[in-house]
């Protein structure tokens, strides 16, 4: 059918609403639409000569708002009709050509699949601590206290904050005390255990949280001083199949406790992990619990009135610690129970767990792009093939419209067939992305719903973006030129396309950076020297039951051969975290504001430990005061004492009163997240020690370890030996860290791959396009290695500069991951050259065998077929 | 038995086959509204014409370009045998349900 449509009537002059015209064209989907549009023109007119142009205007617009709800329904059913069509052509092209659609579609899919763990990581992630009912309306209460300039934030809090805070601030309804107590020895009759871990409690810890009781009074069961309750699963391993209520149990350092309650077992989303509750009363009675307002010993708790805003309490308890110490310098801050799990930090700088997860919704983003970018190259590459059927579609009467419509029909069509297949491997790959992360996710955990949700919108998005650029340029094709077969190939469309290719290797030679810059700081820091050596080093727990007689065991382990030094601590080796700021020394200003880590030792300590003396000496068995007023401090600390010879120096603890007789060489006591700080040491009784550190001999570890269990054993019967050896500790501690490195080598290597496979395609398309001048060259004499080069020579160059645009997309990736450290290997011209190596090499082979198989085409049948 | 037409689609293909040689938008429009007594919108005229179309009920021609449809040329409907056929099965229904019914029409009179 063909039809030749006169030019309308200049409609300014006839006064005509063309608005409306325009907004029937938008819905109305018939085909005789411009005859609708001349019936309604030669309506209008006649109202216009009989009753006048404003009614006839009014007719016109209540006759098209009218019409709308019907064309709208019967667009709708065309739309499907139309799809249909799509959806068959969008079939057989995906037939026809089967390499291009699976590079397509597998492109596609490992997009897809990023983004989707990922998703399901941060999906989990986000849900923590939202079981509890009062999940909104609880917050941890944290501290902020200025040292000199600089804020060291805890939290951390005094004991009798969180009751005063009940009762002085009315916007805190309720607030619960939570004091960690570590995993002391549980005794049951005759069975002693020390797996769980025990956490002292206010009574109200149970109202306020939702940690249901399965048996006892929710909320009676912590009010006796003597009560305690304990999850199921602690439950089952210390009783058995008994009933637990009623039985007594002795918790040391608590006293004997009888057990009122048992809890349902801890959601696995819950941030707050503890197995045993007592109350707080109990450490009370003990005289366990200070009541001064700057020992930062507990965690509290609160929940707002209902109808109190945060930002009002906060404002109230911002300075509450200076109504209680005037000049004390700490200020008080709410972190909502939600975000503890992302957002906890303490120390000087904020480092929080939401850092690293930003940085993979990032990685995400950038695996789905190059997915989406393959599509997009590969499907204009291929437009010239469809621009027959396009030129075609548009002559029978197709609008532009039409044809966006269609491929982005096309491309949902595709997203989803590679939806399916992201989902399909998701399932796979699941358990290895759980042994990795360290979490139990699956489709049931994470709620399939929303999941499936988010992956169709991921999908739908994918498709959007993917289809975007086909669908705007096929759909630009003058229909007879497209017919003709007369479209100009080069131009717009292969700068375009290269523009692509670029962003696309940018994007994944960014990630291989990344991972590059991840893997050095890994190394660094297995590398860096802390300045005590961490090999051969074995850190024994020490209980509160052996502390007095800890000495014992240390002169009889320091006699046996193959231990070559024992030392006592009361902190981790690896991570020593205690700090106070009750310190001065000779010569202090006195408005100096200093925080000091502090660490308790014995005199065999440094030695165990390897940390170099560089002045004056260690302490002394042989020197009595040693044990009372002696102390160390290392070179941080040195340097801040002012002038003089820091030997000799009066030091005092609090008010102890003690003298330096000795510098040690700087070492790493903290992760190298964290810069050296000022330190000092000091040697008390044994009471305090809860680390016995045993340095030992280059060789018969395993013997010396089975004599220390022997001799372990005789000493504290009942006791569970619990020994760790100082460098798994200390790699323990770059747990995320290692995870984040596993997590970017896989996700810059499916970035790779997706990257590849679009290249591959480009290449072969490339190769397709030129097969018949690369015959005429053959025919003219150039050798296969020639036109290998040609084809390799385009790859390269957008290889290159791919390369040099992803330095600072890296620098701006890794930036914030880096900053987590104080100490860091950083960025290295080497990284990026040995980037630019692998890249060239993956992108050459991948082009490589399009390119030889171009160069051997027999030139007689590339210039035959026409 | 073909299947039959819907009311709508009786409607226009009786204002159609009444017109004659002059059906194209604007008279099947009106001529619809008479015979129904009914308000009739262009987005229910067209949607139907499509669809009589799609069925094979109409054909439609083209007619010349006035100066009055904003130099548009209009076209005319016209009923086909198939189109013919429907009414009838149709007419034929009406009247037998129509038969069955009490004189509802003239009660009101």
């Amino acid at each position: 059918m063909s039809m030749t449509v006169p030019p309308p009537c200049p409609d300014r002059k006839e006064g005509i609403p063309t608005a409306a015209f325009r907004l029937l064209a938008l819905i109305a989907r018939t085909p005789d639409f411009p005859f609708l549009e001349a019936d309604l023109r030669e309506e209008h007119a006649f109202k216009a000569r009989s009753q006048g142009h404003r009614k006839a205007n009014a007719w016109l617009w209540r006759q098209v708002l009218a019409s709308l709800p019907r064309f709208a329904l019967q667009s709708f059913r065309w739309s499907l009709i139309m799809m249909k069509n799509a959806l068959l052509v969008a079939r057989r092209h995906l037939l026809r050509h089967k390499g291009f659609s699976a590079l397509n579609i597998l492109g596609l899919a490992g997009g897809l699949a990023c983004c989707l763990l990922i998703g399901a990581w941060i999906l989990d992630e986000t849900s923590y601590d939202r079981f509890h009912q009062n999940a909104d309306s609880i917050y941890r209460v944290e501290s902020d206290t200025d040292f000199a300039g600089r804020i060291l934030h805890i939290y951390w809090t005094p004991h009798p904050l969180g009751p005063t805070l009940e009762s002085e601030i009315p916007e805190i309804a309720h607030s619960a005390r939570a004091w960690n107590q570590g995993n002391p020895l549980i005794r049951y009759g005759e069975s002693t255990t020390d797996a769980w871990t025990v956490w002292a409690v206010d009574p109200s810890f149970l109202t306020m949280f939702t940690f249901p009781l399965l048996k006892g009074d929710q909320a009676r069961a912590l009010d006796g001083a003597t009560s305690v309750v304990l999850t199921e699963r602690a439950a089952r391993a210390v009783f058995g199949s008994e009933d637990p209520v009623g039985k007594r149990v002795e918790i040391s350092g608590g006293g004997t406790f009888a057990v009122s309650g048992v809890l349902a077992d801890i959601p696995q989303h819950s941030s707050i992990r503890f197995d045993f509750l007592i109350p707080y009363r109990a450490l009370e009675n003990a005289g366990r619990v200070s009541d001064k307002f700057n020992d930062n010993q507990t965690t509290t708790f609160v929940q707002l009135a209902e109808g109190s805003s945060a930002e009002a309490a906060r404002a109230k308890i911002r300075d509450f610690i200076q109504t209680k110490i005037p000049k004390n310098g700490m200020t008080l801050d709410l972190l909502g129970l939600t975000r503890i799990r992302l957002h906890t930090w303490s120390g000087y700088e904020k480092k929080t767990a939401v850092q690293s997860l930003r940085l993979f919704i990032l990685i995400a983003a950038f695996v789905l792009l190059i997915g989406c970018i393959n599509f997009m190259n590969l499907s204009t590459a291929r437009s010239a093939l469809r621009a027959k059927e396009i030129g075609l579609r548009r002559t029978v009467g197709a609008g532009r419209s039409h044809i966006i419509r269609q491929f982005y029909g096309e491309t949902a069509f595709y997203s989803f067939l590679a939806l399916t297949l992201a989902l399909a491997a998701v399932t796979l790959a699941f358990p290895a992305f759980n042994a990795l992360t360290g979490k139990a996710m699956g489709w049931g955990t994470l709620g399939a719903g929303r999941m499936a949700l988010g992956a169709v919108a991921v999908a739908l998005v994918t498709a959007l973006i993917a289809g975007s650029y086909p669908a705007l340029v096929l759909s630009s094709f003058r229909p007879v030129q497209a017919i003709r077969g007369t479209l100009s190939r080069g131009g717009g469309g292969t700068l375009f396309r290269r523009i692509l290719v670029v962003v696309q290797f940018a994007l994944s030679a960014g990630l291989l950076v990344g991972t590059g810059v991840v893997a050095r700081q890994m190394a660094f820091i297995q590398n860096t020297p802390l300045g005590w050596s961490r090999e051969q080093v074995l850190a024994v727990k020490i209980p509160t039951e052996a502390r007095p007689t800890v000495d014992f065991l240390k002169t009889e382990l320091a006699s046996r051969p193959g231990i070559l030094a024992v030392g006592l601590s009361d902190q981790s080796p690896a991570n020593t975290t205690w700090s106070s700021s009750g310190f001065g020394w000779e010569g202090m200003d006195p408005e100096t504001k200093i925080n000091i880590t502090y660490i308790t030792v014995d005199e065999g300590y440094v030695e165990a430990l390897g940390i170099k003396v560089v002045e004056g000496r260690n302490f002394s068995a042989d020197i009595a005061s040693d044990r009372t007023d002696a102390v160390l401090v290392n070179e941080t600390f040195a340097k801040m004492l002012g002038p003089g010879p820091v030997v000799g120096k009066r030091f005092d603890f609090w008010d102890q009163k003690g003298t330096i007789v000795g510098v040690l060489g700087d070492f790493h006591f903290q992760p190298l997240r964290n810069k050296i700080e000022p330190l000092a040491m000091h040697w008390r009784d044994a009471d305090w020690t809860r680390f016995m550190v045993v340095r030992l001999g280059p060789d018969r570890a395993s013997a010396v370890i089975a004599e220390i269990e022997r001799v372990w054993k005789r000493r504290y019967p009942g006791f569970p030996l619990h020994f760790t050896f100082l460098d798994d500790d200390f790699a323990a501690l770059y747990r995320t860290e290692l995870q984040t490195a596993s997590l970017f080598k896989i996700f810059s290597g499916l970035a790779g791959l997706v990257a590849c496979l679009g290249l591959l395609g480009l290449a072969a398309h490339a190769a397709e396009r030129r097969t018949r001048e690369f015959a005429v060259r053959k025919v003219l004499g150039a050798p296969a290695r020639h036109i290998v080069g040609l084809v390799c020579r385009e790859f390269v160059v957008l290889i290159v500069i791919a390369n040099v645009l992803a330095w600072p997309l890296s620098y701006l990736l890794m930036r914030g991951w880096l900053d987590r450290f104080a100490y860091r290997a950083g960025f290295t011209p080497l990284l990026f050259a040995a980037t630019l190596g692998i890249s060239l090499t993956v992108g050459l082979l991948t082009v490589a065998h399009q390119a030889w198989r171009a160069a051997n085409t027999d030139p007689v049948r590339a210039l035959k077929q026409e | 038995m073909a299947s039959l037409p819907t009311f709508n689609e009786y409607m226009f293909l009786a204002s159609i086959l009444a017109l004659g040689e002059e059906a194209y938008g604007v008279s099947i429009r009106d001529k619809a509204a008479q015979l129904s007594g009914q308000k009739v919108t262009y987005g229910c005229l067209y949607s139907h014409l499509d669809q009589l179309h799609r069925k094979g009920l109409v054909v439609k021609r083209m007619g010349k370009p006035t100066l009055e449809r904003g130099g548009r040329s209009k076209i005319f409907y016209s009923v086909t045998a198939a189109g013919f056929k429907a009414l009838k099965a149709f007419a034929t229904v009406q009247k037998s349900i129509g038969a069955a019914l009490p004189d509802l029409a003239s009660d009101g009179q």
